[in-house]
């Protein structure tokens, strides 16, 4: 399989609807190479996550949270915010653009469908090409 | 408890230049607390580190390990089989843990993660502050329990400056001034009677200037 810069890790809030409906639709409803799964709160990413993430071959890494003023643990989301963006600074100390890690708020009544969000951060990614990196699975093999 | 702030990742790299396989090791307690040197900070470190060699073509093993408290031998035998594996050891302990993490185990190559710097507190969550100097001759009774010696930029025992302004101190706005702090505590606790008590200046004999210490209790050894 070529390494194009297509693997991505998507973590959502598990309130976010519109995400859980495309997880419970299986893996054949979702484009290649991207990694879904559901967070009990966005702010359950830690930086070490979204850096293992990488470390482990993924190209970029997409963090769903709730609407701003919607968290149901009150600021679980502006956290994972913060930690999403300290993690993005850490890539840098790697040269790798920051931009490979992107933090969402859901917008509140009028959000976007999934899977146009995952799809365009997907091609953001695929613009950026590969980290290089495989975490040790060789350059030909990043399936996860 | 101690504070620490994670070296550049640069300097690490350098630091374990060369090395083959890397044990990561953290610390539960004082470091863990302020973000620097944790479970999680270490499988930050790890994380990065892995990304790095394999930017640089490097075939480095890593792999991670945390302990209770790293300045207490009786926690240390507890990674014996990880440290035995590797053949340099990442600790994101403060200095008295990478200390004595190599005086546990002698043959092997220690390196610190982590710059040591402070004895502190949490204020609020992500901040930590110096609060204690261990001067070995503690005076927080005379001053509504906050240190000038360490909070004061002047160090001054016996009143404050004349750069106090608003509660701010002259080096940095940023500061407050531990003698507004003072008087606002005794003034609450109706001690303000305590100022008036001339405070000799301080015995450094009994700090770090004097020398390295060392406490022995007879009554706790074996």
């Amino acid at each position: 399989m070529s390494r194009l810069g297509e693997q991505i890790v998507v973590r959502f809030c598990h309130n976010q609807t519109g995400f859980m409906n495309l997880l419970k639709a299986g893996p054949q409803a979702l484009p290649s190479g991207v990694d879904l799964a559901p967070l009990p709160c966005s702010s359950k990413v830690e930086p070490y996550h979204i850096l293992s993430f990488f470390a482990a071959g993924a190209d970029g890494a997409l963090i769903q949270a709730c609407p701003l003023g919607a968290c149901r643990f009150v600021d679980g989301n502006l956290r994972a915010a913060k930690r999403a963006a300290y993690a993005a600074e850490r890539l840098s100390e790697l040269g790798l653009d920051p931009a490979r890690v992107r933090f969402r708020f859901a917008e509140a009544g009028s959000e976007l469908d999934p899977m146009e969000i995952i799809k365009d951060f997907k091609e953001n990614i695929r613009a950026l090409g590969p980290t290089g990196l495989t975490g040790g699975r060789g350059a030909g093999g990043n399936e996860k | 408890m101690i504070v620490a702030e994670r070296k550049p990742l640069a300097e690490i790299l350098e630091l374990v230049r060369g090395a083959r396989k890397v044990l990561v090791v953290g610390c539960e307690t004082c470091v863990a607390e302020c973000a620097a040197g944790g479970r999680k900070e270490v499988a930050e470190t790890a994380a990065l580190l892995r990304m790095a060699f394999e930017q640089a073509g490097a075939d480095v093993e890593i792999r991670e390990a945390s302990l209770d408290r790293q300045c207490v031998n009786q926690f240390l035998a507890e990674v014996g089989e990880e440290v035995a594996w590797a053949d340099t050891i990442l600790s994101l302990g403060c200095g008295a843990g990478v200390q004595a993490l190599a005086r546990f185990y002698p043959d092997k190559v220690f390196v610190p993660a982590l710059n040591t710097q402070f004895i502190g507190t949490t204020v609020e969550a992500g901040v930590w502050a110096e609060d204690c100097s261990g001067c070995g001759d503690c005076k927080l009774a005379y001053f509504g329990a906050v240190c000038p010696l360490t909070r004061c930029s002047k160090r001054l025992l016996n009143g404050p400056c004349g750069g106090s302004r608003e509660g701010k101190c002259e080096v940095s706005p940023e500061v407050d001034c531990a003698w507004q702090l003072i008087y606002d505590r005794l003034a609450a606790l109706g001690q303000l009677d305590r100022l008036r008590a001339y405070v000799a200046p301080n015995d450094w004999s009994t700090s770090h200037s004097g020398r390295p210490r060392t406490i022995i209790r007879e009554d706790r050894r074996v």
